[in-house]
Formats: C-alpha cells, sequence, structure tokens
C-alpha cells in the first residue's frame, strides 16, 4: 500500500476504514445502511464504517461492517493502529432512512434497526454520541473529515449540511 | 467458504435460458413502454448475473444519480423484489406526456404525478412478469408499487437490502431501455429469491428437455 496520504477513501457497503487527518472518509448513497463516524479529536483520526444490518452471530470475514452488532470492534482495532485511544473516541450516526415506506405495518425498518444495533454498540463501547442525523425517507452521502470532525451529509430533497 | 445462499454458480445453459426468458420479458416490457412514451423503445441487452452485495450500488451508473424508482415486491408462485428505475428527466417527461402537461417542466411531483409514475411501474413490471410467467407457466404479479425519487445507489440496495433478505450475494436481472432522446432512460431490476430462483432454473431445464 501507498505510504502517501489519499485525499480520500470511499468505504463500500459493508466495509470500514480508518485514516488519519487531512484524508475524508466518504460512503455514498446510504438508504437504510447506517454510517458510524468514529473520531480522536486530539489524534486527528477517524474512522468510518458503513453498516447493512443489525445483527448477526455469525462474522462475514470480507464484509467488516456488515452488521451493526459488529462493526465497532474492528473499527476501533484499525484507528488504533493509527494512533487513536478508544477512551477518547467520539461519534456520529446517519443514515437508517426507509425509502420506500414501511412495508411491515409499524413493525421496526431495517433502517430503524440498523439505528438501534449501532447505538447500542455505541452505548457498550462508552462511545459518546456528539450528533446524529438518521431516518426519514430519503438518500444520505456522508463525508467524514479526520481534519475537523465534521460530518456532512449531502441529499437529492435536502440539500448538503453538516452535524 | 461459498457466501453465495443459493445453489450452484449458474451455468452457462441457465444463464443462456435466463437471459432468453429476461429477453421475452423485455419485449412486452417494451411494448408497453412505447405505448405509454408515444415513441419507439429499444432494449439493451439483459443482463442475468450473480451480483456481490459490494457491487450492487453500482449497477446502473453513478450511485448518486436521482431516479424515480418504483419498487415492488413479487407476488403468486415466486417471491423477491422488482425495481423500475427512470432517470429523472425521462420520468418527468413521461409524467408530462401521460398527464398532458405541456410547456411545463415538472420539478416536484404532485400527488397525480407520482401516482402515475407508480402505475407506470405497475405496468412495467406486470408486462415483464406476465410474460415470463406464460412462458415458464407460473403466475407472477407485483405487488402496489412504492416510490422514491432518490440516488439511485439507495434504490438499488433497497431492492436487496429492505426485502429482508441476508445475502451476500444476489441474483440479478437487469434490463435497460432507450427511448426518445434519452439514452439508457429506464431499467428493470428483478432480484428473485433463492427458491423462486431454484424452481425457474428447474422449469427451463425442464422445458428444454421437452424440446429436444
Amino acid at each position: 500500500m501507498s505510504a502517501e496520504r489519499q485525499e480520500q477513501i470511499e468505504v463500500g457497503i459493508a466495509q470500514l476504514a480508518a485514516a488519519a487527518s487531512p484524508t475524508r472518509l466518504i460512503s455514498y448513497s446510504l438508504g437504510s445502511c447506517v454510517a458510524v463516524a468514529l473520531y480522536h479529536r486530539r489524534a486527528y483520526v477517524g474512522g468510518l464504517a458503513h453498516v447493512m444490518l443489525p445483527e448477526s452471530d455469525a462474522a462475514s470475514p470480507d464484509l467488516p461492517a456488515k452488521f451493526g452488532n459488529q462493526a465497532l470492534e474492528p473499527l476501533i482495532a484499525s484507528m488504533e493502529t493509527l494512533g487513536a485511544d478508544r477512551r477518547y473516541l467520539v461519534a456520529k450516526v446517519a443514515g437508517g432512512a426507509s425509502l420506500f415506506g414501511t412495508q411491515n405495518g409499524g413493525a421496526p425498518t431495517i433502517g430503524e434497526r440498523n439505528v438501534a444495533a449501532v447505538k447500542e454498540s455505541l452505548a457498550r463501547a462508552r462511545i459518546r454520541v456528539l450528533a446524529e442525523d438518521t431516518g426519514g425517507d430519503y438518500a444520505r452521502t456522508v463525508t467524514f473529515s479526520t481534519e475537523t470532525g465534521t460530518l456532512t451529509v449531502r441529499t437529492v430533497k435536502h440539500g448538503e449540511y453538516e452535524i | 467458504m461459498d457466501a453465495i445462499a443459493t445453489q450452484e454458480l449458474l451455468t452457462d445453459f441457465d444463464r443462456d435460458a435466463l437471459r432468453e426468458v429476461a429477453t421475452i420479458g423485455a419485449g412486452h416490457v417494451a411494448t408497453a413502454l412505447s405505448q405509454l412514451a408515444g415513441a419507439k423503445v429499444l432494449i439493451e441487452v439483459p443482463q442475468v448475473s450473480i451480483v456481490h452485495i459490494s457491487e450492487v450500488s453500482k449497477l446502473i451508473g453513478p450511485q448518486e444519480e436521482p431516479m424515480a424508482g418504483m419498487y415492488m415486491r413479487l407476488m403468486g408462485d415466486g417471491n423477491g423484489t422488482i425495481l423500475v428505475a427512470l432517470r429523472r428527466q425521462a420520468a418527468l417527461s413521461l409524467v408530462d406526456l401521460l398527464l398532458a402537461n405541456l410547456g411545463r417542466p415538472a420539478h416536484l411531483l404532485s400527488e397525480m404525478e407520482q401516482s402515475a409514475l407508480r402505475e407506470v411501474g405497475n405496468i412495467l413490471a406486470g408486462a415483464f412478469l406476465t410474460a415470463i410467467g406464460n412462458f415458464v407457466n407460473v403466475v407472477l404479479l407485483p405487488s402496489v408499487p412504492h416510490l422514491a425519487v432518490d440516488m439511485i445507489g439507495a434504490l438499488v440496495q433497497s431492492l436487496l437490502i429492505e426485502s429482508g433478505i441476508d445475502r451476500d450475494y444476489a441474483f440479478v436481472m437487469h434490463v435497460s431501455f432507450l427511448w426518445g432522446d434519452h439514452d439508457v432512460g429506464g431499467h428493470l431490476l428483478i432480484a428473485p429469491d433463492a427458491t423462486t430462483m431454484d424452481a425457474l432454473l428447474r422449469r427451463l431445464r425442464e422445458l428444454s428437455q421437452d424440446v429436444c
């Protein structure tokens, strides 16, 4: 792998990545998927996981962020190799929408369950959630800055904003 | 460890048979669409493939491109999901044509325009499923359609994820349509579940034996 800093790393579905400033981490067109951004501000190290489903007991080795209940540990480990300390991590969460409306008559949607699984994981790891932009019926592209810790959300219907 | 939840990989025979079935379905969709659009509609050769979940968002071009997506579940003798996706401009001009909105480019869709798009999805998916159903002698129907106008990457993910199927791979039949001024204005994607796939392939093999 190149030793140069990349400008931007795309984090595809069920994948995760850690990076040091100023590399940006980006996940495109999240529907029911949830992006979890972790940040150690003083170390300028960030991580992004693109979660697809809420939970499973089985592991998917080449899809480390597939499940909300499994994605956090490998993400934190990746960040630690870049010098982050897990005691100082904070989180931002985005996604978990339901684009086509509730299909199951009142039961939680996959998006909602993804958000719940991720937040439960974060609570267990004692990582504080600083900001959240979840739910709704629209897709989101999220870009995480390891320089500032800002999560930029880009949408078709609601423009672009930061959390 | 093989991550494909369905049976063995598609053989060449399977692939050719499925492509033939998809082409028959696509022909009926093109006819229906040309009646709606008042223009000749061309089909690209249908793609039938087993797609890894990581490739799904990029199946139809750049992930963030906004498209009108009509999502339906497969009903009758099969289970799975269907997505009819129209590029935004193609959707708007189709809607304008159907509702005779002359000289007013639609930006936000009214209730009636949304309804018209859902109906378009229903008609096109219905044409495809009826044609396939007749060919293999099963009954396949689309459910009531849901509409979302949003990033195509997210719409295609919904096809696989929100249907509640947990697979790392999915079987997808993909047909693209061109009409009027548009390069590929529309797409139809169908993701039958493993059981439906097995049944479909079995029927196709039986049919080929009947002929031989």
